[in-house]
């Protein structure tokens, strides 16, 4: 699979969840190919992404939250894994062994693999993709979608 | 400036940890916290916090909560700032949201250890690069949560700045 694949696939899979997702090509193909208003783009903050869900799940602990972390940025947030696992977090790594947005430089394997971090390994290659869109329009889908899931 | 009990030079005390806590927990409703020993007191009297392993993680935590609706407050060290601006301005300020941030400006009494100083010397100074304003609890004592809190409803990122000697350890 490709990275829009493994994404989709994620996706498909909880169609309630409220899902993060990392910075760099994974947000900026999803939100390309499949925008969707349950679903927060992270357009920088770079290994933040389980953070700023463990803060949201915490606060609303009625929905499925779902991380979609790239490999580069999961590596770049272990030092938050010591706040898993969180009941309603569902945690993806999606993984393809470089960091491909800032040009394919090869990482280093994730070093530990806890029963709470879904790792899923996909094809080196990235889409030709516009700029994501502007942050308050993906602020205002998210929330837009937050309110209506409000119980 | 007053004395502490071991004769060092510390700034007045404006108000008690039990009342800096109190007066935290009328305005915010989720706390993240990278400890400084100056927080000692206040922490044992917040109802809940959450306690990171880093002040990055501590912001985007509070960028977590304030998008699920909550009212976040980060505690932290000025030597936390080195961590956590990128987060800072890559959801709080990325996403025009508000936030706000209680940071001890240690290292600026002469006696403080030396591994404080840089911080001391560079802290206003940062926050004023990274357009962040600054209300000083040595000057506004309480009333400076409100006027932060009335800053962070208007979207901005605003740190309040506390003394060494301001509130009880």
């Amino acid at each position: 699979m490709n990275r829009i694949e493994v994404i989709n696939s994620i996706l498909d899979k909880h169609q309630d969840a409220i899902v993060f997702l990392s910075n760099g090509l994974t947000s900026r193909e999803a939100v390309h190919y499949n925008r969707q208003d349950r679903c927060f783009y992270m357009l920088h903050a770079m290994g933040e992404t389980l953070a700023v869900a463990v803060g949201f799940a915490q606060c609303r602990p009625d929905l499925q939250v779902v991380v979609i972390d790239g490999d580069a940025n999961a590596l770049m947030g272990l030092s938050s894994w010591n706040m898993m696992p969180v009941p309603n977090i569902i945690y993806y790594v999606i993984a393809n062994g470089i960091s491909e947005t800032t040009g394919g430089q090869q990482l280093s394997p994730i070093p530990m693999r806890p029963s709470w971090c879904h790792l899923l390994e996909f094809e080196k290659g990235q889409q030709d993709t516009p700029n994501p869109p502007q942050p308050s329009s993906i602020y205002e889908s998210t929330q837009n979608w937050i309110q209506k899931h409000t119980y | 400036m007053r004395t502490d009990h071991k004769g060092r030079e510390i700034f007045d005390l404006k108000s008690t940890a039990a009342e800096f806590a109190a007066e935290l927990e009328k305005h915010f409703n989720y706390f993240t916290s990278v400890p400084d020993s100056v927080y000692n007191k206040v922490l044992v009297h917040l109802k809940h916090w959450e306690y990171p392993s880093r002040e990055n993680h501590a912001v985007a935590m509070a960028f977590g909560a304030h998008m699920a609706g909550a009212c976040p407050c980060v505690l932290i060290q000025n030597s936390g700032l080195g961590l956590c601006i990128d987060a800072l301005l890559g959801t709080f300020r990325l996403y025009n949201q508000g936030l706000m941030l209680v940071v001890t400006n240690r290292g600026i009494l002469k006696w403080e250890e030396i591994q404080h100083h840089d911080w001391g010397v560079i802290t206003k100074d940062l926050l004023k690069a990274c357009q962040i304003p600054v209300i000083s609890f040595n000057e506004e004592g309480l009333d400076g949560i409100q006027k932060a809190a009335e800053r962070v409803r208007n979207n901005e990122i605003v740190v309040l700045l506390l003394e060494r000697g301001n509130i009880n350890e």
